[in-house]
């Protein structure tokens, strides 16, 4: 019976395979099949490129370079403020323990990510006092607001360099009152000074900022009753390097201490 | 041929020779058809060569008239897939030229210098097989991207720095986006 069965099964694939029939729809049926495949290609690189570009939107590298420039500005000003309130002679060499320490963290951490990060930095040895403009430097922006809304402050301006004469206004709605400076040395305005010249809310606005160098704060509180500290002794330059698989960069910050 | 006419003269189908061919066995028995299965088995004047050469001609013809008119279907399709892929590509070029713009303004705006910035992308050697170029542009704020084959697409973009013009090709792969900090140009090249 199985021989009978086997012989059966042998001779009809004998058969099929000798059978010559439907030779054009064979033929339509393999060019479908190659055009099929051609298509099927063509769509799945749309798609692949379609997911490539979903992947450069939600690309981090850029928000990555932004949070490593904010912290090692914000650690510079920690820096900065932690060692000079302790003074001492080691004022320098303790601002840069810290920042060495915090450089270190930064490559750490970010080596995790797949992300290479240097952070260097100089200190104020044998450095100029910042500039009066925006900026800090001689050729930032002059004329500029410090502080806005203000309902209490007291100014300190200690001028170091001074070419041309330096200006303090204290604006408010209706009236702009003027403090000038041609020599230096430190001065205080007090907020009882600005109070009997001028009614808060009021704004601060230097004036001819890149005429002097020196060091400056601005202390007091907003009408909506936030404090504030504006200050600044140094601009210090950080360079920071930031690589991963796609981006590389290298960029100098100038980042103002100790606020 | 002629006999199986003269077969057929003599077995005139009238009604009344139908009405006494009670089934079909009948039917095949009549003359007429017995010369036409005759005519279909006969194997004179058929030469293989002539044959073969009929066979071959009516499948080349085939074959061709097959291929040119999908030749033309696939010519259709891979056209639209380019255009359809050149504008995702495009845009994933523009979306990566503003991440290193913003990067570079960011920079800028906190006063900072950017000594070198190298934002690199890569973009396929060929598009359903067939080489194109992408034209950056400057005056009109776009990117060109053009196919061997026609397929052309136009992909606008937005940066605050200003670009330098250039027009790639496809083949090196790999490519970044610079900043050149003496004119404050964004640059495209190959990597």
């Amino acid at each position: 019976m199985k021989m009978v069965v086997s012989m059966i099964n042998k001779m009809t694939t004998s058969k099929m395979i000798r059978n010559q029939d439907a030779q054009f729809m064979l033929l339509g049926a393999f060019i479908i099949a190659i055009g099929l495949t051609v298509v099927t290609i063509m769509l799945s690189s749309i798609i692949f490129e379609g997911n490539k570009a979903i992947m450069a939107g939600s690309d981090e590298s850029k928000t990555d370079m932004v949070n490593v420039m904010q912290m090692a500005q914000d650690e510079i000003r920690n820096a900065y403020r932690n060692s000079t309130t302790l003074g001492g002679d080691d004022t320098i060499n303790n601002f840069n323990i810290h920042m060495r320490e915090f450089g270190n963290y930064m490559s750490l951490i970010y080596a995790v990510h797949g992300e290479v990060v240097t952070v260097t930095w100089e200190d104020w040895n044998d450095k100029e006092y910042a500039y009066f403009t925006d900026n800090g430097a001689v050729n930032g922006m002059p004329d500029w607001i410090v502080a806005e809304n203000t309902q209490n402050s007291t100014i300190m301006v200690n001028i170091t360099n001074i070419s041309g004469p330096l200006n303090v206004n204290v604006i408010n709605a209706t009236k702009i009152w003027q403090k000038d400076f041609s020599f230096p040395g430190m001065s205080i305005i007090s907020d009882d000074d600005i109070k009997a010249n001028i009614n808060p809310p009021y704004s601060i606005k230097f004036i001819n900022g890149s005429n002097a160098n020196g060091k400056y704060s601005v202390t007091g509180n907003t009408v909506y009753g936030r404090n504030f500290i504006y200050a600044r002794d140094y601009v210090l330059n950080t360079t920071i390097t930031f690589s991963n698989s796609k981006v590389s960069a290298n960029v100098t910050v100038p980042i103002s201490v100790p606020w | 041929m002629l006999r199986f006419l003269s077969l057929c003269r003599g077995d005139v189908m009238t009604l009344k020779n139908l009405r006494y061919m009670k089934n079909i066995k009948d039917m095949k028995n009549t003359k007429c058809m017995k010369g036409m299965k005759d005519l279909l088995g006969n194997d004179d004047a058929v030469a293989v060569s002539v044959g073969f050469i009929l066979m071959f001609g009516i499948t080349v013809l085939v074959f061709t008239t097959l291929i040119l008119s999908f030749y033309d279907l696939s010519r259709q399709s891979e056209k639209t897939a380019t255009r359809n892929t050149f504008e995702i590509m495009g845009q994933r070029v523009a979306i990566e030229m503003t991440a290193a713009d913003s990067m570079v303004s960011y920079i800028n705006s906190f006063g900072g210098t950017v000594n070198s910035i190298e934002y690199e992308f890569t973009l396929p050697a060929s598009i359903a097989t067939n080489t194109y170029s992408i034209n950056f542009t400057n005056s009109t704020n776009d990117i060109i991207l053009e196919s061997d084959n026609g397929a052309r697409v136009t992909i606008p973009f937005n940066i605050s720095n200003n670009l330098s013009d250039i027009e790639l090709y496809s083949g090196a792969e790999i490519y970044k986006f610079g900043y050149d900090k003496n004119y404050g140009n964004i640059n495209v090249e190959e990597k």
